[in-house]
């Protein structure tokens, strides 16, 4: 199952890889024709967390902008600080543009308190509402991952090396209408440089 | 090999080859267990993961050895974990390489002075 998840992620990776940079990004997930014979894309659904301030977060707050979505969680020894450091460029990239968002949830929930995500941002030196962390409930987010974010998220006790957790170190690219349309490799630079372009084009031509 | 450095006066000596080894092999290691939170080039992360870069500890055998073998917790969420897999001559090694990187001393650390170390735990 986690083969087949990887597989399908580096198939998404492998696609959204091509094209030239005037082309339309593709929407990704699954389509449905309407009533009147028009495409529906994938849409993130509705959702409710609560961020590092104890604030609740909502779809509401991503109204109308791009955003970056990612899956970590504070105590993970193995890929999250290498998430951390690509996704510190982008932030630092779009620090004055309004029109981009990152949230970041926490898989470990339990342990991710409001409180240990404050202090996780702010030694990461991050003092802007652009850059969420979020925690809820394990079901809401697991669901959220694997089934609106197209990416894995788990709690595995067998997996001792990763801090007990199976989550992939995707970021997910989702547009203004909440359709994702691309999700690249959140530990390799060059996918987060494609990434970055990818943004770009989304804020200049939608 | 050594027939041929004998041969050539301006080889190495056996002692610098196995400095050279140590460096080498402590870097891989380095990049395998260590480099995720203190970074490729020793760098850190903000205030998260501790840079190597302007520890002055390094060359403090026993203070490295134990903080390899049994982690830290000085920091809560991004406390270090042990390495329990490493053996004294993969942390002898390492210590060469990160002194080589980013320490005063440029000098080998043999695994007898790894083997030595008592930590508390």
């Amino acid at each position: 199952m986690k083969r087949a998840l990887v597989l399908i992620i580096g198939l998404i990776i492998g696609l959204t890889a091509c094209g030239d940079s005037n082309k339309k990004l593709p929407y990704l997930g699954h389509h449905e024709l309407n009533a009147d014979g028009d495409s529906t894309y994938h849409t993130i659904p509705d959702f409710v967390f609560v961020n590092q301030d104890g604030d609740t977060v909502t779809q509401k707050n991503v109204e109308g902008k791009v955003y970056v979505a990612d899956f970590f969680f504070s105590t993970c020894p193995t890929i999250c600080p290498i998430m951390k450091t690509q996704m510190l460029r982008i932030f630092d990239k779009y620090k004055d543009n309004d029109s981009l968002l990152i949230l970041s949830h926490s898989i470990n929930p339990r342990y991710d308190t409001p409180e240990v995500l404050k202090s996780y941002k702010s030694k990461l030196g991050i003092n802007s509402n652009k850059w969420q962390f979020l925690t809820g409930t394990e079901t809401d987010v697991y669901s959220l991952a694997q089934n609106s974010y197209l990416t894995s998220a788990l709690e595995d006790s067998s997996a001792i090396d990763e801090g007990g957790f199976i989550h992939s170190g995707a970021f997910v690219l989702v547009d203004k209408n909440r359709h994702i349309r691309a999700i690249y490799d959140g530990t390799k630079e060059k996918e987060v440089d494609k990434l970055m372009a990818d943004i770009d084009r989304l804020l200049r031509t939608e | 090999m050594t027939g041929f450095c004998v041969l050539n006066s301006a080889c190495q000596s056996e002692k610098e080859v196995k400095y050279e080894q140590y460096v080498i092999t402590g870097k891989t290691l380095y990049e395998l267990h260590c480099a995720n939170c203190h970074g490729k080039n020793g760098e850190g992360l903000r205030e998260l993961y501790p840079s190597l870069d302007k520890s002055s500890r390094l060359n403090d055998i026993a203070f490295v050895t134990c903080l390899i073998k049994n982690g830290s917790h000085e920091a809560v969420e991004t406390k270090m974990p042990a390495n329990k897999e490493l053996y004294n001559i993969d942390i002898a090694q390492l210590i060469t390489y990160l002194n080589s990187r980013w320490g005063s001393t440029k000098t080998i650390t043999e695994t007898e002075e790894v083997a030595k170390v008592r930590c508390e735990r």
